[in-house]
């Protein structure tokens, strides 16, 4: 019976030190929050990816949109439009090239339809509007082709892009938190609100490390 | 006793359920609404256009534009009916000489016509299709982003208020004896 009662004590006594530790240790401990991807979004580096990416969507939209109004292009003019048009820095002689590879496919596109509306065809006539409709059959499978291909890249390129920011992103806030003293940084997405916010600290940690 | 003594004097902590600050909101309840209108007028524009495709481009754009403004006037709505029982005759009117055994020179120069605006409304249908989808999408995207932004600011305005050191998401902390949820909702309602 004593031993028991002796038991208790330790045990109780045990149970008073952990809760007497975790009291100091709480009253030590320094919590804050983070909204990461506010950082990701708002940070230089964030703005330029952002805006590469918009460009990069548009270029190709407009590469394909082209396609689908005029789909008289052949196999070689396709594939210079293509580079050309994707380029990360076009020379003005590239553009130059575009435009004219454009207007050429423009102005095949308007002897298509005119012959398509001609009541008489001579010989000559009828393999040219053959052609263009071959043409116009093969751009559709193009045109598939690269959609498909622009979503993948596009998506590659953004969940790097998405990985690199972050990474980048948690370097600074850890930086910050480390140089404030923190114990614990927990994400917005865990605690949306502590009275303790590294957000704009560590904006400004990431912008000034890129 | 000594340790949460000690915890209860200087840390607070809450938890709060987001999902149901946002969904139970008067503000997501409206942009909801607001968004099945956009998405259902541009239903309804697809529908007529892909029933009776013989715009001439003027009109289909005209017919865009009038279809898809936030608010028409009395004079917009007039217009609008006025270009679509216009399409409606000149559908009926394509009918009729389908059917014809014997068209004249003037009548198949017609049917061409109808039929060279049939095939490119085919394709402006495709593209209005593709763009309504990706402005449905962005409207979507943007008026999430904005209902958790309003209801994140609730819950810090409620967090600061009643000095929380912090408050966590019910998803990871599924109790608390401090909820916030109802006092975040009120103060996201409270904006207008």
């Amino acid at each position: 019976m004593n031993k028991f009662s002796k038991l208790g004590w330790i045990v109780a006594a045990a149970l008073g030190g952990i809760w007497l530790a975790s009291g100091f240790q709480d009253s030590a401990n320094k919590i804050a929050v983070v909204d990461i991807s506010d950082v990701v979004e708002k940070s230089n580096y964030g703005k330029t990816n952002q805006d590469t990416f918009a460009k990069m969507k548009k270029a190709r939209e407009d590469l394909l949109q082209f396609i689908d109004d005029y789909r008289v292009l052949n196999a070689e003019q396709a594939q210079d439009l293509k580079d050309l048009s994707l380029k990360d820095n076009p020379t003005a002689e590239d553009k130059a090239k575009v435009d004219r590879i454009k207007a050429d496919v423009i102005a095949s596109n308007k002897k298509w339809n005119e012959l398509s509306t001609k009541a008489t065809l001579t010989p000559e006539d009828r393999t040219l509007l053959d052609d263009y409709a071959r043409r116009g059959q093969n751009m559709e499978a193009v045109a598939r082709r690269w959609f498909n291909d622009f979503t993948n890249e596009m998506q590659a390129w953004a969940d790097k892009q998405k990985a690199d920011s972050i990474s980048k992103a948690r370097v600074a806030i850890q930086k910050v938190a480390k140089a404030q003293g923190y114990t614990i940084v927990f994400e917005v997405g865990i605690a949306p609100y502590g009275a303790n916010d590294l957000t704009d600290a560590s904006l400004q940690a990431m912008n000034a490390g890129s | 006793m000594v340790g949460s003594g000690f915890q209860t004097k200087s840390e607070k902590y809450g938890v709060v359920d987001i999902s149901e600050v946002i969904t139970s909101s008067d503000f997501a309840k409206n942009q909801k609404e607001n968004l099945r209108t956009v998405g259902q007028t541009r239903q309804d524009l697809l529908q007529f256009a892909n029933t009776y495709p013989l715009f001439t481009p003027e009109q289909a754009q005209k017919f865009r534009d009038l279809s898809i403004k936030p608010q028409p006037t009395a004079a917009d709505k007039a217009e609008l009916e006025k270009l679509k029982n216009d399409v409606i005759a000149t559908h009926k009117k394509f009918q009729d000489l389908q059917l014809k055994a014997n068209p004249t020179t003037e009548q198949v120069t017609l049917l061409r016509d109808y039929n060279e605006r049939s095939q490119t409304m085919v394709k402006t249908l495709d593209r209005w299709a593709r763009e309504f989808s990706d402005e449905i999408q962005t409207l979507q995207d943007k008026l999430r982003q904005e209902t958790m932004n309003r209801a994140t600011d609730a819950v810090k305005e409620v967090g600061q208020k009643q000095g929380y050191s912090v408050v966590y998401m019910q998803d990871v902390v599924p109790y608390a004896a401090n909820n916030i949820t109802a006092d975040a909702l009120k103060a996201m309602n409270s904006k207008k």
